[in-house]
């Protein structure tokens, strides 16, 4: 899993060192337009919806923490 | 009531002095009151709109959250529900809450449209009907603009539907509701708080802490040096140029924007300290509204950095949800099929984008010329994204350094001047008197203008334009220590203490003498206050 | 630990209000065409000055002490203001007996003119009169009387249409609101110390030496006969009259000689007379008699059609002095006695500016 979101990651945004960067929402690395790509190539790829009530920086600012939702969502 | 009031000075001062003897518990009830003294004094006529807002989202955020109870209640009784099963109960429970929360922003939404924009729309429709033959006069109502409608109903309508995504519990006090929305520091221009951040703060009482209540007062000193020994004065040139656009060609043009730029931007964040400085004096962070706007690299970034609290409120519940409701994922597909992968992708966030900045426009008043103003901004953000992979080969080709500093000043530039243009469309007069103006300013080229000595007829003399340098000056020498993270207030709290004294008493003295107060300036007013 | 904050804090506060003392005070020294010469009178010494002369830039312009003290050893001084406002007459007075033992007032009418009514109650004319004054104490009086004065003004004739004066408003009583802006026109040293002036009081501006002909205005004066003043301006010196009579001072009510309109020197006999019928001494310069009779040469002694120039001034202050001694006024040759050297020196430099002004030698001036 962890393979699919880097590739979809390091396409959107081949600038950001996704690897390494904690706070890719809270410093505003990855902005609007970032997240909502994100949000759609997501849903595509692993079959879930990611509703706005999911949009929490927490979600989103570390690998780590996009993975533990999405795994939340696919059950 | 206005910021800079010896009334405001009175309440501030007699509100801390009750906040901090008051027991602990009860201090909130020592800001509510000071509330509604503050709306008392300052529009009382209107305040029932207000109250029924803080009605109607109290009794609103109850039922919500009561429904958000009840669902987790039930699904914990019967932790044995199949999948489809807890997905048929949560549409039934959405539907429900959706309902009530539409009624709700109806509600509360409906107050500001029909007392801001109601008479615009109706102007309008008229006109088009006059145009296919029908006669009539455009009714029309003459209620006055309550006091801060457009901050608070951002503000109420943000707590009832962070209550919908069940992410707050709701408060059961009407009382402390009504401070929340009523809060007097915030009324006038916010910032728009949310439910999350603000009310528990309001709600504890805090104990006196002395470094909070310098700080708060060291605020409230800087944003009234921004507000009086600059905006005033730039406001001067740029009120000359755009109240007088015909007489004004090429640079001039630009000079004005620029100019009611820095204006706009002294005046706001400096109300925006000052307002913030007041909170914090009762120990209250409020949200912070400006991050050095001018130093934003992208008209993208400008909008992360410059009223961050409204874009923030677009952004989760406007932009968001729009772009990431079913219908637009729909239409994504579908543009997907005709436009191709990378721009059908980006089509229906761009659709999503141009209606947050529209509203972001409508917000700011009935006018067209808000409107181009917030697509502008639209325009070039969505455009910027669009454009980028041609973008990024013409950098290519032409072998330029994008890593390097000289790079990262042009776009600040670049950004700055895109923004100035914007703010033609919010400053001017009206539409056809900003489109004249950007007519003009492509008229003539006469970049002399700054050396010649132009600059000084447009009202200010030569020593206030050399005062204001200097406060732009130390205003950009700490915006760059702010962008370096350096904490200016506590980084003056280590130095000496005679240091420290001097800066504070230097820069209360410098206020006194070259503020803009006094029978040659009228009382200072809000750029942002009409809303 | 607590207490050292405590008393840092109020340290710091007490050096605030300093620092803001200190700029308000600099800030408030007021800078308008008559503080020269008020900040003149203010430092004589005690009980020396005589009598007072009181009226708008009419006085200002016309009353020259040194030529009072030359010839005749009169020590009486000036304390004209433009439009001066009639309600600021007690405080002038309340001032100047404060240190001297004043026996005699000359007052001009002027002012009295219903067209000034509403002028010499706007805030800039007000300031001229009560900022001032030295003494603080006489100064806030003053702008009390001046307060209650326009509100009488603008209850018989309405309130104007600008800007009218208002008692609530702070720039009233803090001149740091009226004068902090004065440092984009660059400071300088009548900004913050007490100016004076050095010709005893006598016009210092370039209408000093400025002739203009007002022989074909001569014809103005012709206006006929008086005519009734109205109730305000009856009631207004009904109000003066029993405040002077109170005072035991001796009064000479003057119109100094102008060449407006018909209708402005009939209203400004008629003021005149409104003063003569109640009994008080006065002397009409507007006539045809008068300008014959002192002398006046109205193609060299005016500098427009209200105000004389110096040699004019001359002419006017020699003959209001002998009138004052023929008429049995209180008044005592002062010349030789202690405490007048200042008048005597004052005589001296005026003389000198006298002389090279209407020679056509650059003499220091102020617009």
């Amino acid at each position: 899993m962890k393979e699919q979101l880097m590739k979809i990651l390091n396409e959107l945004r081949p600038d950001v060192d996704f690897e390494n960067e904690t706070a890719l929402v809270t410093d505003g690395i990855l902005d609007s337009f970032d997240i909502v790509s994100l949000v759609g190539e997501i849903n595509a790829e692993f079959d879930i919806t990611v509703g706005v009530d999911e949009l929490e920086p927490e979600n989103f600012d570390t690998v780590a923490a996009m993975l533990d939702l999405i795994a939340d969502l696919a059950d | 009531m206005t910021l800079i009031s010896v009334e405001f000075a009175l309440l501030w001062v007699i509100t801390a002095i009750l906040y901090y003897i008051f027991p602990l518990k009860y201090r909130w009830t020592v800001l509510l009151a000071s509330s509604g003294v503050y709306y008392f004094f300052s529009g009382l006529k209107t305040g029932y709109f207000m109250l029924i807002s803080i009605a109607v989202i109290w009794f609103v955020a109850l039922v919500l959250d009561k429904y958000n109870e009840n669902h987790k209640q039930y699904l914990k009784e019967h932790a044995d529900l199949t999948r489809d099963e807890k997905k048929a109960l949560k549409a039934k429970v959405q539907k429900k809450k959706r309902l009530v929360l539409t009624c709700g922003l109806v509600l509360c939404f409906g107050m500001l449209v029909f007392l801001k924009y109601f008479n615009f729309l109706s102007d309008q429709t008229f006109s088009i009907l006059r145009l296919i033959g029908v006669e009539g006069k455009a009714p029309k109502h003459d209620l006055a603009f309550p006091l801060g409608i457009s901050f608070y109903t951002l503000q109420a309508t943000s707590y009832i539907i962070d209550v919908y995504r069940g992410k707050l519990r709701a408060e059961k006090n009407v009382a402390k509701v009504a401070l929340f929305v009523s809060f007097f520091p915030q009324i006038v221009q916010g910032p728009i708080g949310r439910f999350g951040h603000l009310a528990h703060q309001l709600y504890e009482g805090h104990r006196f802490n002395f470094t909070q209540f310098k700080y708060g007062l060291q605020l409230f000193l800087w944003g009234l040096i921004k507000k009086l020994t600059l905006a005033e004065y730039m406001g001067v040139i740029a009120n000359e140029i755009f109240n007088n656009y015909t007489e004004y060609k090429g640079f001039e043009i630009l000079l004005g924007a620029m100019v009611y730029g820095v204006q706009v931007y002294a005046d706001f964040s400096g109300g925006m300290d000052m307002v913030r400085g007041v909170a914090q004096v009762f120990g209250i962070e409020m949200a912070v509204n400006f991050e050095r706007p001018y130093f934003a690299k992208s008209v993208s970034e400008f909008w992360r950095r410059w009223h961050i609290t409204l874009g923030a409120w677009m952004k989760d519940y406007v932009f968001y949800p729009l772009s990431l409701s079913k219908a637009f994922s729909t239409m994504g597909k579908k543009t997907r099929k005709v436009f191709g992968a990378y721009i059908g992708k980006m089509l229906p966030t761009f659709l999503a984008s141009f209606i947050a900045f529209f509203l972001v426009g409508v917000w700011h008043g009935s006018s067209y010329k808000y409107v181009v103003y917030g697509l502008w901004n639209s325009i070039i953000i969505s455009g910027s994204i669009l454009l980028e992979p041609v973008y990024k080969k013409m950098l290519e080709k032409l072998k330029i350094n994008t890593d390097c500093f000289s790079w990262q000043l042009f776009q600040i530039f670049r950004t700055f001047i895109l923004v100035s243009i914007g703010r033609i469309f919010s400053r001017a007069t009206s539409l056809t008197a900003s489109i004249e103006m950007l007519k003009n300013m492509f008229s003539e080229f006469n970049p002399w203008i700054f050396t010649d000595g132009t600059l000084y007829t447009f009202g200010l003399q030569p020593r206030q334009m050399f005062m204001v340098f200097i406060v732009i000056l130390t205003l950009v020498v700490v915006s760059i220590m702010q962008e370096k993270g350096m904490k200016i207030r506590e980084t003056l709290d280590k130095q000496n203490m005679i240091f420290q004294w001097l800066v504070v008493i230097g820069a209360i003295v410098f206020v006194l003498i070259y503020g803009a107060y006094g029978t040659e300036f009228s009382a200072a007013s809000f750029v942002y206050q009409q809303f | 630990m607590k207490n050292k904050k405590w008393l840092r804090s109020v340290a710091f506060i007490l050096l605030l209000c300093v620092a803001v003392a200190g700029v308000m005070h600099c800030y408030s020294q007021p800078k308008y065409f008559n503080t020269r010469f008020i900040n003149t009178f203010d430092e004589m010494p005690d009980d020396t000055v005589d009598g007072i002369v009181l009226g708008s830039s009419v006085i200002a312009h016309g009353w020259v002490s040194a030529v009072s003290w030359e010839k005749y050893g009169m020590a009486a001084f000036q304390f004209g203001t433009s439009v001066q406002p009639i309600g600021s007459i007690p405080g002038f007075i309340e001032y100047a007996q404060k240190n001297h033992d004043i026996k005699y007032v000359v007052i001009d009418i002027h002012s009295l003119r219903q067209q000034s009514l509403v002028t010499s109650v706007s805030s800039s004319k007000v300031q001229e009169a009560y900022l001032n004054i030295p003494d603080i104490g006489v100064r806030y009086s003053m702008l009390l009387d001046l307060f209650d004065y326009a509100e009488r003004i603008y209850d018989f004739y309405g309130e104007p249409e600008g800007e009218k004066l208002d008692r609530t408003s702070a720039s009233m009583y803090l001149p740091l609101l009226n004068f902090h802006n004065r440092w984009v026109d660059g400071l300088e040293k009548a900004d913050f110390v007490a100016v004076k002036n050095e010709y005893l009081g006598a016009n210092d501006r370039y209408t000093s030496f400025l002739s203009r002909d007002m022989t074909a205005n001569l014809k103005n004066l012709d206006f006929g006969d008086t005519i009734e003043i109205d109730d305000f301006q009856k009631g207004e010196l009904d109000r003066l009259f029993a405040y002077l009579d109170e005072s035991g001072l001796e009064v000479l009510f003057i119109s100094t000689p102008s060449f407006k309109s018909k209708s402005i020197q009939r209203e400004l006999s008629s003021i005149l007379k409104y003063c003569a019928d109640s009994g008080y001494n006065t002397i009409d310069f507007a006539t045809r008699e008068m300008i014959e009779k002192v002398g006046f040469d109205t193609a060299v002694d005016f500098s427009d059609n209200g105000h004389v120039n110096l040699a004019g001034a001359e002419k006017l202050t020699s003959y209001i002095c002998e009138y004052l001694i023929e008429n049995g006024y209180s008044y005592t040759d002062r010349r030789g006695q202690d405490g007048y050297e200042l008048w005597d020196e004052g005589l001296k430099n005026y003389r000198e500016y006298y002389k090279n002004g209407w020679s056509g030698k650059s003499v220091d001036v102020y617009d």
